[in-house]
């Protein structure tokens, strides 16, 4: 059987990668003390899967993870041996049990939500927005793999919402395609750094990537 | 003014830096650069099994400073056992500190942000102590580097009571002189209940009232702890070192070194700090045994920390039980001068296999000597996950081993080798040292070769049975005569000579499946310049780091011209420290310091390597190093 669980990615723990977190994560799985299944081969690891790397320096409160067990365990007693063990920065918030054929939550992402908060003072948030939201087309430049290329990041972005300071932002997140909302935020406002929070997985129809069904533990 | 939105982020209390005109939290300066530099992760803490403790209930603040990268001063055990043993006293709170890479170090040098410990961002200036750790010469530049980073003035004399009293210890404490000008107090020797000494007696001192002074004196009695402001250094008139005198009646002029007699007595952490980002060594390390029996007399370690004391499997048992539980890591790593003389190495490495088989945790043995007991356990360590297999031959030729007295057959090798390759090992790390005394070309000349027979050995094994893709790593680092050591006296090969001689083994190593690296000769010689240096070095060392010299360990960061310009600019040559032939009754710079072998030994050792004549393991004939003399008897398990 395998669980899912969402979990929070705070504090000082915004300040490590995804490769970080795969191993942090598979060291607090081995001092839960879980039942989990290890792989194969030279170097056995815990079956651990992500719905999506978070960017590095951004917060989260709704990172999934997928782990195989080799045996059965209670949701509610995975949540509790975790978060014994989890540094300050990392929590469980819900598990579920599912079986093996349960399909894989990576492959029904589709969006991501961010809310961004601007560090500072900044004027015509709002109209800047909306500007964004009119256009056709908006170029960026992204560097990747040391060279720099344009690209139009207008078609990933679903919504871009100020709601008094603080910035709403709905982005295409697959496996495919990805918009890391800084990208977005230093071309609408340079110069001005943002604390930038991962609130929403969202499926293609907008509904959650985590749901619990009745009875299962939250 | 900025300020946390969020107070939960934190444990503990926060501290206050002043900037311009308002007050700013340390952790909300530095954020906005994290993500400007590599791998912020290594400048911000809170991993699994920090210590957590109220600051402002402590009654000594220590700040341990390792000056290297985080990195590298995560997979330092020193560091873990000094830290867990700090912390367990409940007056006293360390905390850690690291030298920030460039890229960091630019960053805050702009912002104006002092170095600070991880646990609480608290800057370095705030605390009662700064321990730092000397591993290694080169990285001198470093604790100086890190000290102006932390605004706190490098020269010790500079220093009133209102700053934080600077103390080192490690293995390049036991030749400090190039450092007096920047510690106020060395420790000398093993480490773990010395400094559990030295921060009661600090705090008993601060309760009274009394002096840093008056402090230092009082430390200056005890063994161990060396106060260089109470000695004072001549020279002849040729500027040979002459000797380092107390100022004082009432300070020992002989420091001998802090000994811990019982290692299963000995406290080691239940947990280790688990890194986020990966540190080079990142497992459980479990320190089998401290000191080595086989007396090879360029080894500095196999000198210093006689004599050879093991822990106890039942002892290691237990510790690794609880390290794997406190930390997850799914591998423990063997640690000793020489993991292979372990009495009943096989037994541990199958008591641990079964005690940790069902948690998929690997076995490995780093370090190995090539006449260790292998067979059984070679097979062991492969039964759960396959880790490297490393031979230190140091020399090519037998004639060569026999003057370094590695007193290891070439047959032995490569039959171990055979063994291994039989199993299905195909990597094999090899260990040379290039530029040792009475070297020649044939010598060097059988580095390549045994590389060339240890592949004969893998195709000799039928190719259905082998593992595929051989891989022969051959290392060849620059000899550097070390304090302590029966070369101590000797001169190291000009540059020009070790940068030929690799020339001559690169030529020579042409052959499928051998990787041949070396080192950098131009580093080996400050090395060899600061490890015999004296106290007219520190001025060097002030002005190198002035000059912007850092992190010299590191390639890229390596300015060998700044280093000469440092040199030249004190009228000082290099050359003077690192070529020279002590004559063997010539007062060297750190014969104030003790570490309970006798010069005398080393002398006798001398004089067997120049007649190529071993000195077999202590285990099986004792030598008389001096080390029962000094410490009285029982403390050595072979001679008693």
């Amino acid at each position: 059987m395998r669980l899912i669980a969402e979990f929070e990615k705070t504090g000082r723990c915004i300040w490590f990668s995804h490769l970080d977190l795969q191993r942090t994560m598979q060291r607090a799985l081995r001092r839960s003390r879980a039942p989990i299944a290890y792989s194969q081969g030279f170097n056995p690891h815990a079956e651990l899967a992500f719905a999506s790397a978070l960017p590095l320096g951004c917060r989260s409160r709704c990172e999934i993870m997928d782990v195989k067990l080799d045996g059965e365990m209670d949701a509610g007693d995975f949540l509790r041996a975790m978060n014994a063990v989890l540094p300050e920065g990392l929590r469980l918030s819900r598990a579920r049990t599912v079986d093996d054929r349960f399909p894989a939550p990576m492959a029904k992402m589709a969006f991501a939500v961010y809310e961004a908060r601007p560090e500072g003072k900044i004027e015509g948030i709002k109209e800047k927005a909306e500007e964004f939201l009119r256009a056709e087309s908006f170029f960026v430049e992204k560097q990747s793999k040391g060279k720099s290329r344009e690209l139009d990041i207008r078609p990933l972005v679903h919504e871009l919402q100020a709601d008094g300071e603080l910035l709403r932002l709905r982005v295409t997140c697959t496996n495919a395609d990805n918009l890391r909302p800084e990208l977005l935020l230093s071309a609408l406002f340079p110069q001005l750094p943002f604390e930038v929070t991962r609130v929403g997985l969202l499926q293609a129809g907008g509904e959650p990537l985590f749901e619990l069904k009745a009875g299962e533990e939250g | 003014m900025v300020l946390l939105k969020d107070e939960k982020e934190y444990r503990g209390v926060l501290p206050f830096l002043r900037k311009g005109k308002c007050l700013v939290l340390l952790y909300d300066a530095i954020r906005p650069l994290l993500p400007q530099v590599q791998k912020p992760a290594r400048y911000t803490g809170g991993e699994v099994n920090m210590t957590v403790k109220d600051p402002a209930k402590m009654d000594i603040r220590f700040a341990f400073c390792f000056a290297d990268t985080y990195e590298v001063g995560m997979s330092h055990l020193g560091l873990k056992i000094l830290y867990h043993v700090l912390n367990k006293e409940p007056n006293v709170y360390c905390e850690r500190a690291f030298a920030p890479w460039v890229d960091m170090e630019t960053k805050m040098r702009e912002n104006h942000i002092p170095l600070y410990t991880l646990e609480t961002f608290t800057p370095l200036d705030r605390f009662d102590m700064l321990g730092f750790t000397l591993q290694y010469e080169m990285s001198y530049t470093n604790v100086l580097n890190m000290l102006d980073l932390a605004g706190i003035p490098l020269l010790a004399n500079k220093r009133g009571e209102e700053w934080p009293l600077v103390v080192a210890g490690g293995p390049c404490a036991f030749n400090p002189e190039p450092l007096c000008d920047f510690i106020d107090l060395f420790m000398v020797g093993d480490g773990e209940e010395q400094i559990v000494e030295l921060v009661r007696e600090y705090d008993a001192f601060k309760k009274k009232g009394a002096s840093r002074e008056e402090f230092l004196l009082h430390m200056a009695k005890r063994q161990g702890f060396y106060i260089p402001r109470f000695f004072r250094d001549s020279y002849f008139e040729n500027g040979d070192f002459k000797a380092l005198t107390p100022t004082r009646d009432d300070v020992p002029a002989t420091i001998l070194k802090a000994f811990l007699p019982d290692m299963d007595a000995a406290d080691y952490p239940d947990s280790f700090i688990v890194p986020f980002t990966e540190a080079v060594f990142d497992r459980v390390s479990l320190e089998i045994a401290r000191g080595c029996t086989r007396g090879c007399r360029f080894c500095q370690a196999g000198m210093l920390y006689r004599p050879q004391r093991e822990r106890s499997m039942e002892t290691l048992m237990k510790q690794a039980e609880r390290l794997i539980a406190s930390t997850g890591y799914e591998e423990i790593s063997l640690s000793a001068l020489s993991t292979g003389d372990y009495s009943c190495l096989p037994q541990l490495v199958r008591g641990l296999m079964e005690q940790h088989k069902k948690d998929r945790v690997s076995v490995s043995l780093p370090s190995l000597r090539i006449d260790s007991v292998l067979g059984e356990t070679l097979e062991e360590t492969r039964q759960v996950k396959k880790t490297s297999l490393t031979f230190a031959p140091e020399a090519g030729s037998q004639r060569l081993r026999d003057v370094i007295n590695k007193g290891v057959q070439e047959q032995q090798l490569l039959d171990n080798v055979r063994d291994a390759f039989e199993k299905g090992w195909n990597g094999v790390k090899l260990y040379f040292m290039i530029g040792l005394p009475t070297e020649t070309e044939e010598d060097l000349l059988g580095i390549p070769a045994l590389a060339k027979k240890v592949t004969e050995q893998y195709y000799a094994v039928p190719k259905e049975q082998r593992q595929k893709g051989l891989r022969v790593t051959c290392s060849a680092s620059s000899f550097v005569p070390k304090p302590f050591t029966p070369f101590q006296w000797e001169p190291q090969n000009s540059i020009d000579q070790l940068m030929d001689k690799q020339r001559f083994l690169r030529e020579n190593f042409r052959m499928r499946g051998v990787e041949f690296n070396w080192h950098e000769p131009h580093l080996s010689f400050l090395e060899a310049a600061f490890a015999r240096g004296d106290r007219r070095l520190g001025r060097v060392l002030l002005r190198a780091h002035e000059l912007g010299c850092r992190f010299d360990g590191w390639n890229d960061c390596f300015r060998f011209d700044l280093w000469m310009q440092a040199f030249a600019d004190c009228d000082i040559r290099c050359e003077d420290y690192a070529y020279k032939r002590y004559d063997l009754d010539a007062p060297l710079p750190w014969d104030h310091i003790s570490c309970g072998v006798s010069k005398e030994f080393l002398k006798r050792e001398w004089h067997k390597a120049e007649k190529g004549e071993l000195s077999p393991d202590c285990r099986q004939h004792c030598h008389g190093c001096g080390i029962r003399a000094t410490f009285g008897k029982g403390v050595c398990r072979t001679c008693g």
